[in-house]
């Protein structure tokens, strides 16, 4: 009897956040996937009819489809890469006792909660060929020869942004696994000192397995990110110049402001798709082999 | 000190049923029609929605002007204003297909509202309007007045848009203005010559590389035999495609040409527009080409320095020179007006000299409106002679029936080497207005 009260009690609490979850998030997904096969320009109703298949053939023959997809592969690992190996770097320098090591953990993810528009902002500022600080500073110190059109060189300008999303997100990444190396208790450390385990074999066969869980949220969040980047793009190049920059988030956006609704819709859903193909066998993967503390 | 607490509760209960009654009755006031004080005109409200962005100097003038003599007037305005670009557009739209309509709207154009909203037929016809005398027929027809019927009246100035000089430039280098291409790039090696950069792009904006490009179909109307309204309609039904608009194509080449040999900026790509005006008025550029913006923000940014800027036409080939137009916005009256008639006169109103004068002192421009008179800088000056000779046409993209998506982006592509050649940066538009005809079930597109 009390059981069963108490079982009431706890899905009447949960009601509210449940129709909050259908309202805003299962009604507009399956809207969305509804949606991805009706052929429809702007709000025009009377125009809109069953499309079948239409819209996702339409993406994949968008002209800049093959950039987009080229782009936004590279950006994903470019940018998971470098996040997790300078994010790992930097938790393993602060992940002890220092004077300076509080600060230094601020200063490294102050990055990741300045907002986007304004870090676009300051990146274009920065790298702009003939006024940018960061071509003022390599000229100034006689390396006028590696200053570049960081933003504008159609084959450079992908790398930079990828630069751009590391600087912000590395920070982010070593607070995730920071938190993983905290949860690692000191015995194991203290029986490999005993062993006379030197810091690499500590790290290969303590930090790394035991950190798997951690890194494994990490690498996902990282891949994820980096497949469905929008907001960078937007605010540093906005696709361009040109197509140059172009990536499956700018596509979608284009999808949609045209008024091509559906094809928009049936884009997201193949973006979803492709993440979901890749999230989740790499995510199953590290999981198997994460141990046991 | 229970007693207390209920008399408390009961006392805070009655002031928030008494709030609510207040909101309720502002909100009664703030519908369409409100009356006034006994003995008085009925001054009757409207209310009327427009972007944030439109908001300037002249409808700030004239809202005030209206408001403070609304008793004489019979009428006054409530201005709502949203956010505006793509977001606003989809507001608008959402608007337009719920029916949740202002009594009057400020919109582009109603060839924008019947094709991207849906909505012509929620806009009350205002044929007959005595204002319409003082304009020219020629300046409403196929925007303003549109199947037959007129749909709206212009608001805010036309901007037209030329190749921009600094005359110090030009004098210095011993040149005069260009009629001809050949002429224009025989400019640009004396000015070069001096030192200063020929031509300025800013690239950084993308949209603004499509100016100099639009030349090209004036000339292809024109040799047609039409206007930009005659070819769009070939365009708009698939029986022309832009690829086939020799002139266009040719004006795309050329643009290249120019940065090709070296008379462009060599950071265009990372320039803004703001970058532009500053090197235009500082002399450190001879030319650029943009609207009438360019002139109004130099005037407001290096007041001492407009009078050394002149406007002429893009030269082509020919020589036979047009400048593109921007129609002003268009203010139109909902189905939801519930005194049609009265909405009339307001539109009447606003449309007739004494309104536009007003907005016009407040933010000076060409207008339509052939008696108001307005300060104008002198390159805008020298574009509107050029309009007031018959050479202009409107603006393509006001009278697309489909959006051919962003002209900049092959422009960009082709000018960092990513298309090869000019025709391509003209088919890239007839996918993109291909795409969104057949998304819209039009039969012309198979």
């Amino acid at each position: 009897m009390h059981s069963t009260t108490l079982k009431r009690y706890s899905y009447t609490l949960a009601i509210p956040g449940l129709l909050l979850y259908i309202l805003f998030f299962i009604i507009p997904a399956v809207g969305g996937l509804a949606l991805s096969f009706v052929k429809i320009l702007g709000f025009n109703l009377s125009s809109a009819r069953f499309g079948g298949l239409q819209n996702y053939v339409d993406v994949f023959t968008q002209p800049n489809m093959r950039r987009a997809i080229g782009n936004s592969f590279i950006f994903a690992l470019v940018t998971t890469i470098f996040k997790m190996g300078i994010g790992l770097s930097l938790a393993i320098a602060l992940n002890r006792k220092m004077a300076l090591t509080n600060a230094l953990r601020t200063v490294f993810f102050l990055p990741a909660v300045i907002n986007t528009v304004a870090v676009g902002l300051i990146f274009s500022s920065l790298l702009h060929p003939s006024n940018g600080l960061v071509n003022g500073f390599l000229r100034a110190v006689g390396l006028g020869g590696l200053a570049q059109s960081w933003l504008v060189d159609t084959n450079l300008a992908i790398f930079s942004v990828c630069a751009i999303e590391i600087w912000k997100w590395s920070g982010f990444t070593m607070v995730i696994l920071l938190s993983g190396m905290q949860t690692i208790g000191r015995d194991y450390y203290e029986a490999a000192e005993i062993d006379g385990a030197d810091g690499v074999t500590r790290f290969k066969y303590i930090t790394f397995p035991l950190l798997l869980p951690a890194f494994n949220n990490a690498l996902i969040l990282s891949i994820i990110g980096g497949l469905k980047v929008f907001d960078l793009i937007q605010a540093t190049t906005q696709g361009g110049p040109g197509s140059a920059t172009e990536v499956f988030g700018t596509l979608i956006y284009k999808s949609f402001g045209a008024g091509r609704l559906g094809e928009g819709c049936a884009a997201s859903i193949i973006l979803a798709v492709v993440i979901a193909g890749i999230a989740l066998p790499a995510y199953k993967y590290i999981a198997n082999r994460e141990v046991e503390m | 000190m229970k007693k207390s607490r209920k008399w408390l509760a009961m006392g805070l209960a009655f002031s928030m049923i008494a709030g609510l009654t207040g909101c309720g009755g502002s909100s009664t006031a703030s519908k369409s029609v409100s009356t006034g004080s006994k003995g008085d005109m009925e001054v009757k409200t409207f209310r009327v929605l427009m972007y944030t962005d439109w908001y300037k100097a002249g409808w700030q003038a004239l809202e005030q002007h209206i408001n403070e003599n609304s008793k004489e007037l019979g009428f006054k305005l409530e201005i709502s204003k949203i956010q505006g670009g793509s977001q606003g557009d989809q507001v608008l739209q959402t608007k337009f297909a719920t029916d949740d309509l202002p009594d009057i709207i400020q919109v582009y154009k109603p060839q924008w509202v019947e094709s991207y909203a849906n909505g012509l037929d929620k806009l009350v016809d205002l044929t007959g309007l005595e204002c319409v005398s003082e304009y020219d027929e020629k300046a409403l027809d196929g925007t303003f007045k549109y199947n037959g019927k007129l749909y709206a009246v212009p608001i805010d100035s036309v901007v037209l848009s030329g190749v921009f000089y600094n005359k110090k430039v030009f004098e210095k280098a011993g040149v005069k203005i260009p009629q001809t291409w050949d002429e224009l790039l025989a400019v640009c090696e004396k000015v070069k010559a001096q030192g200063v950069t020929p031509v300025y792009y800013s690239g950084k904006d993308a949209w603004s590389v499509q100016p100099p490009t639009i030349s090209g179909l004036l000339n292809d109307a024109k040799e047609k035999g039409t206007d930009t309204f005659g070819l769009m309609e070939q365009i708009n039904t698939n029986k022309l495609k832009y690829a086939d608009c020799t002139n266009f194509v040719g004006s795309i080449e050329k643009t290249k040409n120019l940065i090709d040999l070296g008379y462009v900026n060599e950071t265009y790509l990372s320039d803004t527009v703001d970058n532009a005006h500053q090197a235009l008025a500082n002399g450190e550029c001879a030319m650029y080409i943009n609207g009438t913006w360019c002139a109004d923000n130099i005037n407001k940014k290096f007041p001492d320095k407009i009078d050394d800027i002149g406007a002429f036409a893009i030269p082509t080939t020919s020589g036979d020179n047009y400048i593109n137009m921007f129609t002003p916005y268009s203010l139109a009256l909902t189905t939801n007006c519930k005194d049609p008639e009265l909405g009339k006169k307001v539109l009447n109103y606003i449309a007739s000299k004494e309104a536009q004068q007003i907005y016009a002192d407040a933010q000076p421009g060409v207008y339509l409106n052939k008696n108001v008179t307005s300060d104008i800088p002198k390159a805008t000056e020298d574009l509107k002679k050029i309009m007031d000779n018959g050479k202009s046409m409107t603006d393509w993209e006001e009278i697309n029936k489909y959006a051919y998506g962003n002209l900049s982006e092959p422009l960009l592509n082709y000018y960092t080497g990513m298309l090869k050649d000019a025709k391509e940066v003209a088919q890239a538009l007839d996918q993109e207005t291909e795409r969104n005809a057949k998304a819209q079930g039009d039969s012309n597109w198979k």
